[in-house]
């Protein structure tokens, strides 16, 4: 049980059309996530992490990006990307949900917390007015929300971003999710905020049956969450490994990079470090690797063949021709 | 809620004296003294300013301002120079058309303004789209006299269709079917420019909440997509839609003037050209004073809407 | 810092060009403006065209060889009269949206400036101008001030005013936070001066819109009063009272060609002004609410 896949996304590709061209937002994205895990996808802002959550919850044809043929995403082993819509919409909350950014205006400001919960909670579960009502604040007590009768009552702009995000939570969680996405959960709240929503999380982990897909920009919040870890740069997945792998021996230089530019309370540090250069433009089409141009560990091929991803003896992946010699196997591309 | 209530209608003082006073400013810039119409040839000067002071003439202009807002909360407009009637009653025989038309015009515009501006939202580019955005574009060029003079020409002229004017086709016929006949063409000749305003609105204030994270949310949550959009998204674009409804009403009102006249209708809009034609100005700043009040009133009720829609005013 | 000032605010007007001379409908209205301008202004000087005398035994005739949009009811060239009523129509129109602007703009600028008494009272005068139905209001001083063209010009002017103030105090609101107001005021500039040469010049984008968007208002409302015979008199033409022909019933069935024309006339100059407007809105800020 404690290994089901709950979730596996093969060769993900997003793109937009835009004035300027194509857009590969997410290019060509792979991981499967067990019940129980958190993974953390890391990445600078504009890398394609939401863009991939949302690919997920094959909401992104509303914001104007188009999936690629040959995508997959598997929901419990059901085929997400072919679904009618109004099958969708039954598993989006029920099966999958997702927290946002902006916990302040990912609530409706029109309508009170419990006009939002219980109008979810019935929609996915069948409990009547009541029921669904008694449900939504059992949930508000779970994610540590004090007096929650009566805040049920409240708008959202009575309460402040922390309990937005907890209100956020509660709702997210209410119909019993295998998948949770978690995109930049703490970005627009407080720093002692933050680190309360996150321990809220690692505890909801372990009572709900379900795996977290964390999203973030912040290699200190996947730090002390994720099992495993997922880098992206430029809408690819460039390095793949547990924690421990990740933090221990980064392998692809972009993850050096992000790690190396962590402030750091141990070390006396003059200055901090910082990657050099910019995101590249992706509407231009790039020769060889995408990370080159930023790269302090460049090769000559680099600047010719983009690197396939490579699977490494102890199960990581990385993409980048340093490791051609040392790896198992091309997995895929 | 209480509180604001209170604070709109503290609000709404200043506005009305404001009107008023303008109304008042007005009517004393009508060539001509009241006392003039009572003058005879054997009057001398003594006599004129004894009339004067008897009707107050002579005193400071905010005492007469005052003492004839008194009158006019005691319902005293005074006579028409036209039929020497009371103005009161000479009005109060045209409001009851006159409210009927703005109103069905009011529902009419905003059910096509805003479901119009809804569905090219909801479906950009598509045929409704084209279909709204030609209707606000007609709306906004076509004066409401040349769209009603067109309809008659078309719809009454030309096929037969509707009557080309008045509210029954004659005393015998006061049926409910012979009012609708006769309001349909002056209902929409004077629905579209309003109509087409809403249309603009709303598509604009549909396609900002579109883009908000709260209907992101919704759809994440798996809330069907009809659910999405017409309750998550239109509960919040309706703020802006009511803001410029209530607004469009003075234009509204002054539409309306016009379309009476063309089609005939027995309004207070034709007894004010018919008035102003006359020179009757005790008519005329009656209707003025009628058509103010009603314009604060609706004002206040837009108000209440308003904070019905949004909790965050209410609070 | 005034280098830059203006540095930015010419970098930004070339955009603001180039996104208008993109709007392809503004583009073709603005076309379709200007030769209409240029008819109405020139071709009396080129061809002889009389609006006013009236020519014995040509009594509302159709559209023919002589009259190309026929005669009226009192034998007067419809073609004259739609030129010389277009004069009328769009002097009145420029003219009158000029005196709002002259009174909005200033007002606008103190009420956005001024966090006191000023803004107040300037602000709940706006509030009792817009919830007066305008039309109500200039029909009762067309007739107390006398039926013409320039006492239409006066009050359209004077009663237009409140949606230049509007919108130049929201903007002036933000442009006094910019942070060159900001250094103007810490390096002792006065308020006059904070306001005519920092903040005016940056606050002017919704004068232009408004602008346009006045003069088609202006332009529909002298029509309207000249409709209903309250505006310009007879015999002097202009496009709403020739549609006034068509309020008797057989004009209107039976001699369209004396109001129609006219009437579309009218309505394309208008819906030009507007798209004009709307393509200027685009290009200078499309957040601009009207």
């Amino acid at each position: 049980m404690e290994d089901k896949i709950v979730l596996k996304v093969d060769h993900l590709k997003t793109f937009f059309k835009t004035k300027s061209g194509t857009l590969p937002a997410v290019n060509g994205v792979s991981f499967t996530l067990r019940s129980g895990e958190i993974l953390g996808i890391v990445g600078e802002s504009g890398c394609g992490k939401s863009v991939m959550s949302m690919s997920i919850l094959k909401l992104i044809e509303k914001y104007g990006g188009k999936v690629q043929e040959g995508s997959s995403v598997e929901l419990n082993g059901r085929q997400v990307l072919n679904m009618p819509e109004r099958l969708m919409c039954d598993l989006r909350g029920k099966e999958i949900s997702m927290i946002s950014q902006d916990p302040m205006t990912s609530l409706n400001p029109v309508f009170t917390i419990e006009y939002q919960m219980v109008e979810m909670i019935r929609r996915h579960t069948g409990m009547n007015k009541k029921e669904a009502f008694a449900h939504a604040v059992e949930w508000l007590n779970k994610v540590g929300i004090p007096e929650a009768q009566k805040r049920m009552k409240e708008y959202p702009h009575q309460l402040s971003g922390g309990m937005c995000q907890r209100v956020l939570i509660a709702m997210a969680l209410s119909c019993d999710p295998q998948v949770l996405i978690a995109d930049e959960p703490t970005t627009a709240l407080d720093v002692t905020i933050q680190a309360q929503i996150l321990d809220l999380l690692r505890k909801l982990r372990d009572s709900m049956n379900g795996a977290i897909i964390l999203v973030t920009h912040d290699m200190g919040v996947v730090a002390g969450m994720a099992d495993n870890i997922m880098v992206m740069y430029a809408g690819k997945a460039v390095e793949y490994g547990t924690k421990q792998q990740i933090f221990k021996t980064p392998r692809h230089p972009y993850t050096q990079g992000l790690l190396a530019s962590v402030p750091r309370m141990d070390k006396q540090e003059d200055k901090l470090y910082a990657i050099p250069g910019n995101v590249p433009n992706l509407t231009q089409k790039i020769e060889g690797c995408i990370f080159r141009d930023r790269c302090n560990q460049c090769i000559e091929k680099c600047a010719v063949t983009p690197p396939p991803q490579y699977l490494l003896e102890n199960g990581e992946r990385v993409r980048c021709w340093l490791y051609e010699k040392e790896a198992k196997e091309v997995c895929d591309e | 809620m209480k509180k604001y209530i209170i604070k709109r209608l503290l609000v709404m003082i200043p506005v009305f004296f404001g009107m008023t006073a303008l109304v008042f400013f007005l009517s004393n810039m009508t060539p001509g003294s009241p006392v003039d119409a009572m003058i005879t040839p054997e009057m001398g000067a003594a006599d004129i300013a004894a009339m004067e002071h008897k009707m107050g003439l002579d005193q400071p202009i905010y005492v007469q301002y005052f003492k004839w807002l008194g009158r006019l909360f005691q319902g005293n407009l005074g006579y028409s120079y036209r039929t020497s009637q009371p103005v009161l009653r000479v009005i109060s025989e045209r409001i009851g058309p006159t409210l009927m038309l703005t109103l069905t015009v009011l529902v009419v515009s905003v059910i096509i303004g805003v479901g119009l501006g809804v569905i090219a939202a909801c479906k950009p580019y598509s045929v409704w789209d084209t279909l709204a955005s030609g209707v606000s574009f007609i709306g906004s060029g076509m004066p409401g006299f040349f769209i009603g003079l067109l309809f008659i020409y078309i719809f009454s002229v030309k096929t037969g269709w509707l009557p080309t004017g008045g509210m029954y086709t004659n005393a015998n016929t006061q049926t409910l079917g012979d009012l609708i006949k006769h309001l349909v063409l002056p209902v929409l000749s004077l629905s579209l420019s309003s109509a087409g305003s809403f249309i603009r609105q709303t598509r604009s204030a549909m396609l900002e909440v579109i883009g908000e994270e709260y209907v992101k949310m919704a759809r994440a949550k798996g809330m069907l997509e009809r659910t999405v959009l017409y309750v998550h998204a239109l509960r919040n674009a309706m703020l802006p839609i009511v803001t410029c409804i209530g607004m469009s009403i003075p234009g509204l009102v002054g539409g309306a003037v016009i379309i009476e006249q063309i089609f005939g209708w027995p309004g207070m809009g034709s007894l004010l050209v018919l008035s102003v034609s006359y020179r009757d100005y005790p008519v005329i700043m009656g209707i003025t004073m009628y058509i103010t009040i009603a314009v604060l009133v609706t004002n206040l009720l837009m108000d209440l809407i308003y904070a019905v829609l949004d909790p965050r005013i209410r609070n | 810092m005034k280098n830059t000032n203006s540095k930015r605010r010419n970098v930004f007007l070339k955009d603001a060009v180039g996104r208008f001379l993109r709007h392809k409908v503004a583009m073709v209205s603005l076309a379709i403006l200007t030769f209409e301008i240029l008819v109405i202004v020139f071709l009396p000087m080129i061809v002889k065209l009389d609006p006013l005398t009236s020519n014995p035994g040509q009594f509302a005739v159709g559209p023919n060889g002589q009259f190309i949009l026929g005669t009226d009811d009192a034998g007067r060239d419809i073609f004259a009269r739609i030129i010389y009523g277009g004069r009328v129509s769009l002097s009145v129109g420029f003219v009158a949206a000029f005196i709002s602007a002259a009174i909005g703009v200033p007002l606008g600028l103190l009420a956005g400036f001024y966090d006191n008494m000023i803004r107040g009272i300037i602000m709940r005068l706006v509030d009792i101008f817009m919830s007066f139905p305008a039309l109500v209001i200039q029909l009762v001083l067309v007739t107390v001030m006398g039926a013409s063209a320039k006492s239409l010009m006066l009050v359209l002017g004077f009663l237009g005013w409140t949606s230049y103030t509007r919108l130049i105090y929201s903007k002036v609101l933000s442009v006094k936070e910019e942070v060159y107001v900001e250094a103007a005021r810490a390096t002792g500039a006065t308020n006059l001066t904070q306001m005519v040469k920092y903040i005016l010049p940056n606050s002017l984008a919704p004068v232009f819109v408004t602008f346009s968007f006045a003069v088609a208002g202006n332009i529909l409302a002298e029509s309207g009063l000249s409709f209903l015979g309250l505006g310009v008199q007879l015999p002097t033409p202009t496009w709403g009272n020739m549609i006034r022909d068509a309020q008797t019933l057989s004009t209107l069935m039976y001699r369209p060609w004396m109001w129609i024309p006219a009437g579309i006339i009218l309505v394309l100059t208008v819906v030009c002004i507007n798209f004009v407007g709307d393509g200027l809105r685009a290009a200078l800020d499309p957040k601009i609410k009207i």
